[in-house]
């Protein structure tokens, strides 16, 4: 207290109390309070959030280089590469290095947008954007560009134009099951097919390396590097075969042009026993090195078209902005429409070769046996169907028991058997033959298609029959081609339904297996005697039925035709149009089933004059994709005794020979020979060696002397049958190659020649004939 | 003497006239060349990296150099000013609120334009801001009011018109420039001082309230100010234009933890925070020598201020009293400002931090008014029988 007073008397003697007092507290106030807030927004800033500030400023300060991963390859089963990586160029700008290094900015963009074929004023804009440090000018140039534009920079000793290395995905195969394979878009991402599918394996890890990096670029003494090493992606083996993949599309593709085919195809090679797909392919088809190009002409024309409508407006019309959206749109439907794989993601109308399905049912619960037999009048009224139904023959197919029933693709019997199924066994079936629900295929964007509700066809008192009864030969619902094959695979591998698959390894870049696909078996759907019975008569259909022109000889093809209209597209006018879909699923070898093929040609055109059904169209196309892809996948040839003519023999080189060793070579293959010239051994031989020929061939054999070389004109021999053809080439001098339906049938004739009529070719030559059965409907 | 309190001394134990102090306050001129050789030592620190790009790579002391002579040229002013008896100063107030008048309007004339904004002035080849002369004038002549309004003060005549028309008298010309920093420091060590001239409270909280009306129509007028108190409440909204500023400075205070990366080791210094070696010295100081290091040189300045104040009130007279307040009000003020800038607690104003920051002049100039203050605190027992009465 007393220093308290002593104080106060101080200040009084000082005079101005009060000034005291004010300087105290101003004191106070600046000398400590003031300071308060900043100390503890120190602390805040420094202590409690010293993490979130350290980590940004770290991020500040550090400049991170991605290293990108390598994507994976993809491989098919031989391990020929379907999709990898090039190396290419990105070219940027730094405008802000531009800018202080005092840059010719539009001498620059002109020089630069010659070199990368670019607007200059589009460059020029890039670069006067300050505030970025990149700007991307050039986008995956190839080797030459970038080496351009690199000795541009050098030229003028310009900083501020970079190049950094990139990678492109390209697809050696072009077109090539482009809708299985997919593609990547612009940032390297998977977007459709295999490569969408798979991308978390393809694509790897990134990896980056960080530096402390002072701003402009200056260097710092306390700096430190991080590297974070890429993880290369992961390549895919395929179950997919190169050669059989585009077997299947030739074949498709010639189908596509012989029968004016509208709105392409879709066909698929399956191994019947463990699911793997060995070709899948939708045509109309795309190349996924330059995904957004239109392939189809058609389309690119009305495309075309469009275009050049609109820029006939004039600028910022409404009709121009209209015109040009609606080209947008149409352009990026047609682009949609060539990457869809439609054996996947499109449900069609399997039309007839749905009734192996039905009949194989029925076979296995024991509703029909062999020996039941079928009347079919061409139409019948059928009990709880208030139309009458017509068979696709009108005028009948008289009596016939089982097997003639699936021979005829007679639809009056499918219905009775449907019928004598019931809707619960029925339904129960396509239950199990997995109609009703999606393959599990490793592929993205599949769909089930579409089928009855259950009660529509289990519940006849209610809702009739006819549901039940056209359900039974595959009309009014749909499902995908995948749906279909699988089940008609199960089918005939004895009665197992499986999960198809397209890759069958992942491979790291080490090469350790990360992921391996064995065959998965879901259910037994038939016995497998009913297999064994349906593997018989799917045989005859070949042999004796609808699809004669799927004859392939030397091996035992089975298979059923299916022809359906297109009962939910209509045309401008609300008609029902009558597109058709016609195809064939083939199966080889009957004996002990490995490959299943189907082939389906989406609207072929009347303007051919050829009978629109699966087994003129169809049927011969899987049939000629069986005689390439047979031998190939090492499926052995078997010959029927009478058949000389039907098998082929390539020729040995006999020159050199005696006359009596070339006889003995030749008879060996069953071939017979001519001799010209007197010499001692063979000179020369007609056809030369490593043709081949017919089976019955004779070859000629010269002896010293040279082969005239004669020229003779290709006949016409469309129209002619087996025997007609056979002696009209031998007349000629020429030998004949007998493809497709190799029945001696009167039926079975010419149906195109690989030489056309009236070419001049040598004596000697082979010419191909391709033999159909021109009546064979359905 | 070491125990003693900074405000109240002990000394009035000893009889008042023996000692008469003929030395300046040594406390004070400790803490002040602590403070400075510390600035240099961070100055260096935080312009090296600057001073190497602004030279092409060669050389790391430009801007110290600079700072270093100034330094020179202060402590000599401050040595000189040190030995002129405040009384000196009284008789300049008006001389040099005459001078400072028109320096200013001269500015508005023949100013030369730095960084766009016309506030400098050339004078044989001595390039200067007239408002480092005005800050000083300011105090200089409230000093000299005070002494003659004594009493009066109180009064709404003497007390706000006097003050106020004196202070209109510097910043109306300094409106004209734009310039809003000296405009706000000044303002705030007007109001310091009349508080301590005996102003009543409640005009100067109407003046403060005046102030923020001022400001709010200020900022609705003005973009670019407008901009500011954007980049101020959310810099992170544009980090690569109005925000950069801040969230460098951030990211320079909140990396440095509590001990900071060392001295000399800062990242944020290599051109990534802009006015590193200047406003935002403090920064750089707590990314080096984190938070105790920036909480030691905290204390130093609320030390140098406190002593300031000790002085003022052991001032002989109530001119000097008044006249080494203020004078310690503006390093106060200016200090406290900076900080609240660089740490964000207010929006960036462009006052530079005393003894640390770079810029020749405010560095003379503020070493020579801690000169008066030091020649001052020579008086510093004497008052008692100098005070003329109330």
């Amino acid at each position: 207290m007393a220093k308290r007073q002593k104080k106060k008397s101080y200040a009084r003697v000082r005079g101005d109390s009060g000034q005291q007092r004010r300087i105290f507290y101003t004191a106070l106030c600046l000398g400590l309070a003031a300071f308060v807030p900043v100390s503890l927004r120190l602390y805040s800033l420094m202590v409690t959030d010293y993490e979130y500030y350290a980590r940004l400023a770290l991020r500040n300060q550090t400049r991170t280089t991605t290293v990108s991963a390598d994507r994976g390859t993809i491989y098919d089963r031989n391990m020929n590469v379907l999709a990898c990586n090039k190396g290419v160029e990105n070219i940027y700008l730094d405008p802000h290095e531009l800018k202080q290094s005092k840059a010719d900015v539009p001498a620059i963009s002109q020089a630069l947008g010659e070199i990368l074929d670019a607007d200059p004023a589009w460059i020029a804009e890039q670069a006067s954007d300050l505030k970025m440090r990149y700007k991307q000018i050039g986008k995956k140039v190839d080797a030459q560009t970038a080496a351009q534009v690199r000795e541009y920079i050098n030229e003028y000793g310009i900083s501020g134009i970079h190049l950094e290395p990139g990678t492109m995905r390209t697809y050696p195969y072009g077109t090539l099951a482009a809708q299985v394979i997919g593609f990547t878009n612009d940032s390297g991402t998977g977007s459709e097919g295999i490569e969408a599918s798979y991308n978390a394996y393809l694509e790897g890890d990134a990896g980056s390396v960080i530096t402390t990096k002072g701003n402009n670029e200056m260097d710092m003494p306390f700096s430190y590097e991080n590297y974070i090493g890429a993880t290369q992606g992961c390549s895919l083996i395929l179950t997919l075969d190169a050669t059989v993949q585009a077997c299947l599309e030739k074949q498709m593709q010639t189908a596509i042009d012989r029968y004016a085919v509208q709105n392409g195809a879709f066909g698929m090679v399956m191994d019947v026993n463990t699911g793997e797909i060995l070709a899948m392919a939708t045509l109309g088809s795309y190349d996924p090195n330059n995904y957004l190009e239109i392939l189809d002409t058609e389309t690119v024309q009305q495309l075309e078209q469009m275009r050049l409508s609109y820029l006939m407006e004039p600028a910022q019309s409404s009709a121009y902005t209209a015109g040009k959206e609606a080209y947008a749109q149409a352009l990026h439907l047609a682009q949609l429409k060539q990457w869809r794989n439609r054996c996947l993601s499109d449900g069609y109308e399997p039309g007839s070769t749905f009734k192996v399905l039905t009949l194989a049912a029925a076979l296995d619960c024991g509703a029909v046996d062999l020996d039941t037999g079928f009347q079919c009048s061409g139409a019948q009224q059928i009990p709880g169907r208030a139309q009458l139904l017509h068979c696709w023959r009108s005028t009948g197919h008289g009596s016939q028991q089982t097997a003639q029933a699936l021979q005829n693709s007679c639809n009056l019997a499918f219905a009775n058997i449907g019928l004598r199924l019931g809707g619960e066994r029925f339904y129960e079936y396509i239950q199990k033959f997995g109609v009703l629900e999606k393959t599990g295929i490793d592929l993205a964007g599949e769909s089930k298609g579409v089928f009855f509700d259950k009660s529509l066809i289990v519940d006849t008192e209610k809702w009739g029959t006819a549901s039940l009864t056209s359900a039974s030969f595959g009309q009014t619902f749909k499902l995908t081609p995948l749906q279909l094959v699988r089940a008609i695979a199960s089918v005939v591998n004895g009665g197992y339904l499986l999960e198809p698959y397209l890759v069958s390894e992942v491979v790291d870049a080490q090469g350790n297996t990360v992921l391996k696909q064995e065959p998965t078996v879901l259910r037994q759907v038939i016995s497998a005697e009913t297999s064994e019975t349906m593997c018989g008569l799917i045989r005859s259909v070949v042999t004796d039925g609808t699809a004669k022109n799927a004859t392939v000889s030397g091996f035992d093809i089975g298979g059923k035709t299916g022809t359906s209209e297109k009962i939910d597209v209509f045309d401008e006018n609300g008609q029902r149009v009558q597109d058709k879909i016609v195809s064939f699923v083939g199966v080889a070898p009957m004996d002990d089933p490995q490959y299943i093929v189907l082939v389906a040609l989406d609207t072929p055109s009347r303007s051919t004059g050829i009978y629109i059904s699966g087994g003129v169209m169809a049927a011969p196309t899987v049939g000629a994709v069986m005689a390439d892809i047979l031998p190939y996948l090492d499926v052995e040839r078997n010959y029927a005794e009478d058949d000389a003519a039907g098998r082929q023999v390539i020729l040995d080189d006999m020159t050199g020979l005696t006359a009596e060793q070339a006889q003995k070579l030749l008879k060996e293959q069953g071939l017979t020979a001519t001799a010209v010239g007197g010499g001692e051994a063979v000179t020369a031989q007609i056809p030369a060696p490593g043709e081949c020929v017919p089976g019955d061939s004779q070859v000629i054999l010269y002896f010293g002397e040279d082969p005239a070389e004669r020229l003779v004109t290709v006949p016409d021999f469309t129209g002619m049958n087996r025997q007609q053809a056979s002696d009209t080439a031998g007349s000629l001098g020429l030998y004949i190659l007998v493809c497709g339906n190799d029945s001696l049938s009167y039926d079975v004739v010419v149906t195109a020649q690989s030489e056309a009529k009236d070419t001049q070719v040598p004596v000697g030559t082979t010419i191909r004939l391709e033999f159909a059965d021109i009546g064979a409907h359905d | 003497m070491a125990s003693q309190s900074l405000l109240y001394a002990k000394e009035n134990r000893r009889p008042a006239k023996k000692r008469t102090g003929e030395r300046v306050d040594t406390i004070f001129l400790l803490l002040l060349l602590m403070l400075l050789s510390v600035g240099l030592t961070m100055l260096y620190s935080a312009s090296s990296a600057q001073s190497m790009y602004d030279t092409g790579y060669t050389q790391s002391t430009r801007y110290l150099l600079k700072q270093g002579a100034c330094a020179g040229i202060g402590l000599a002013a401050m040595w000189v000013l040190s030995r002129i008896p405040p009384k000196f100063w009284l008789g300049m107030a008006w001389p040099l609120y005459g001078i400072s008048i028109a320096l200013l309007l001269s500015v508005l004339l023949f100013g030369e334009s730095v960084n766009g904004a016309r506030r400098w002035i050339n004078i044989a080849g001595l390039q200067f801001q007239p408002s480092e002369i005005a800050k000083f004038t300011l105090i200089v002549l409230f000093a000299r009011l005070t002494k003659g309004f004594g009493s009066d003060a109180r009064t709404f005549r003497y007390g706000v018109l006097g003050f106020g028309g004196a202070l209109l008298g510097i910043l109306v010309p300094l409106a004209l420039e734009k310039h809003l920093s000296a405009i706000m420091l000044m303002g705030m060590v007007a109001v310091v001082m009349m508080f301590v001239a005996g102003t009543h409270p409640k005009w100067l909280l109407c003046g403060a309230g005046a102030a923020v009306v001022f400001v709010v129509v200020y900022i609705s007028f003005m973009g670019y100010a407008g901009d500011r108190v954007t980049a101020w409440l959310h810099p992170e909204q544009d980090p690569a234009d109005t925000g950069y500023q801040i969230l460098q400075s951030l990211y320079a205070i909140g990396s440095g933890g509590l001990f900071g990366l060392g001295l000399g080791k800062s990242r944020q210094k290599y051109l990534y925070l802009p006015f590193q070696y200047n406003d935002y010295i403090f920064a750089i100081i707590c990314e080096e020598l984190g938070l105790v290091g920036a909480l030691l040189i905290i204390a130093l300045f609320a030390a140098l201020i406190l002593r300031g104040y000790w002085i003022a009130l052991k001032a002989p007279d109530r001119f000097s009293t008044v006249l080494a307040a203020g004078l310690i009000t503006l390093i106060a003020v200016q200090t406290i400002l900076n900080l609240g800038v660089v740490t964000n607690l207010l929006p960036s104003t462009g006052i530079a931090l005393p003894f640390f920051s770079y810029g020749g002049t405010a560095l003379a100039v503020n070493l020579g008014e801690m000169g008066i203050i030091l020649s001052i605190s020579r008086y510093r027992d004497r008052a008692a029988q100098q005070e003329e009465p109330l």
